[in-house]
């Protein structure tokens, strides 16, 4: 219930078709602010090509301050609310204080439990963020001001109530990795809206979030330079390559003044995860960068310098 | 006196003659157009394991090629060069 108590009288029929929400298939955080940290992320529902722009901003070519970050499959997910507060008077009246806090809890089961996905989870509590639900029937659940609104913006959660923590395997239970967080006080939970598997022409639980890739360079000569590709997976002594990317999945720049693209001559993945990139000859102690665009992956520039 | 006409009596009056000419001067333009053949981009072709870009190939030398692939078995740059550039 919101605090505004201007409206006098709902209307009370119900339509033939209703829109209702299924049983909790996942969240989908994004960060409550674009980067100027005043205006607000939002999912324009105007758009014609309304799907293909929210798949877009899943992708690493959204800034990060701008993107939709679906999180994998969640068990056990409950939105429990505490009760609401009120005060009973001594002719025992009950006056109305406050709505209760409602927390989202739900967990991740056995492979989808590595401890590089609780880093990812924890770097989520350190700003402000929001979330939208994702059903089993692949809707998407967020809220607009109003009914006639073109504009669905996520949830907004209380950050200081978020937390990822692992509960370890025991003899009869898998690992899990649980995430809970209390969505913003006193939100009004009218005002949710569900962008339909109709409306989006695929469903959302297809969605997925991207991997943290790393990029490092060695035997660099003066017209080559080893790139290696990994992701923040893997095992203590051994991280998971990146393998097989096509050579349109990188660009060179010598950034020496202003940045120029220098083509690439060659590619070649000499070994798992290792490409072989020859270009060139550059001057010596240019600073040369690697952009490296791959779907599903979300890689920081390479920088070195020429030689 | 001559009534001094408005733009749009002006446009009707001179109407059958002007699309006329129009479709004359139409006619000219794509009979003067020259015929211009994009130059084809060929982007990356695999040869081996290895992709070269033949775009990039098409604008160096033979030998440059080869001295910028330190690492790479010489016969397979030529060979890649050689089809970039069209030859046998």
């Amino acid at each position: 219930m919101g605090c505004s108590c201007t409206t006098e009288y709902g209307n009370t029929g119900l339509p033939i078709r209703t829109v209702i929400e299924g049983v909790t298939h996942s969240f989908m955080l994004m960060p409550t602010y674009k980067e100027d940290g005043v205006t607000l992320n939002k999912i324009d529902l105007s758009s014609l090509t309304l799907g293909a722009d929210i798949i877009a901003l899943t992708s690493a070519s959204t800034p990060a301050t701008e993107r939709l970050y679906p999180l994998p499959k969640m068990e056990n997910v409950t939105k429990e609310k505490t009760e609401t507060v009120f005060e009973t008077s001594p002719s025992n009246k009950k006056y109305r204080i406050r709505d209760g806090v409602r927390t989202n809890r739900g967990e991740f089961w056995d492979d989808a439990t590595p401890f590089q996905f609780l880093a990812e989870l924890q770097k989520f509590g350190c700003v402000d963020m929001s979330y939208f639900r994702i059903d089993i029937c692949g809707n998407i659940i967020g809220y607009k001001n109003d009914a006639d609104s073109t504009d669905e913006y996520p949830i907004p959660l209380d950050k200081s109530s978020y937390d990822a923590m692992m509960i370890f395997a025991t003899d009869t239970t898998v690992q899990k990795l649980a995430l809970e967080f209390e969505m913003e006080a006193n939100f009004d939970e009218s005002k949710f809206w569900i962008i339909t598997t109709t409306d989006l022409g695929y469903n959302a639980t297809t969605l997925r979030g991207l991997l943290t890739g790393n990029g490092s360079i060695s035997n660099i000569t003066a017209t080559s330079a080893d790139l290696t590709l990994v992701t923040n997976y893997g095992d203590a002594v051994t991280l998971d390559k990146v393998v097989g990317l096509a050579p349109t999945a990188f660009a060179l720049w010598n950034d020496f003044l202003t940045p120029i693209s220098v083509a690439i001559v060659s590619a070649d993945e000499i070994s798992d995860g290792v490409y072989q990139l020859v270009y060139v000859a550059q001057v010596a102690s240019d600073p040369m960068r690697v952009e490296i665009t791959a779907t599903g992956f979300d890689f920081a520039d390479v920088t070195y310098l020429a030689v | 006196m001559a009534k001094k006409k408005t733009k749009k009596e002006e446009t009707i009056d001179a109407d059958a003659p002007v699309v006329e000419k129009k479709v004359e001067k139409l006619t000219e333009k794509k009979a003067e157009k020259p015929i211009v053949k994009e130059s084809k981009k060929l982007g990356f072709v695999q040869i081996g394991s290895t992709w070269f870009n033949f775009d990039a190939l098409k604008e160096m030398t033979e030998e440059e090629a080869v001295q910028m692939h330190t690492r790479l078995d010489s016969g397979r740059v030529i060979n890649a060069w050689k089809k970039a550039n069209g030859k046998k």
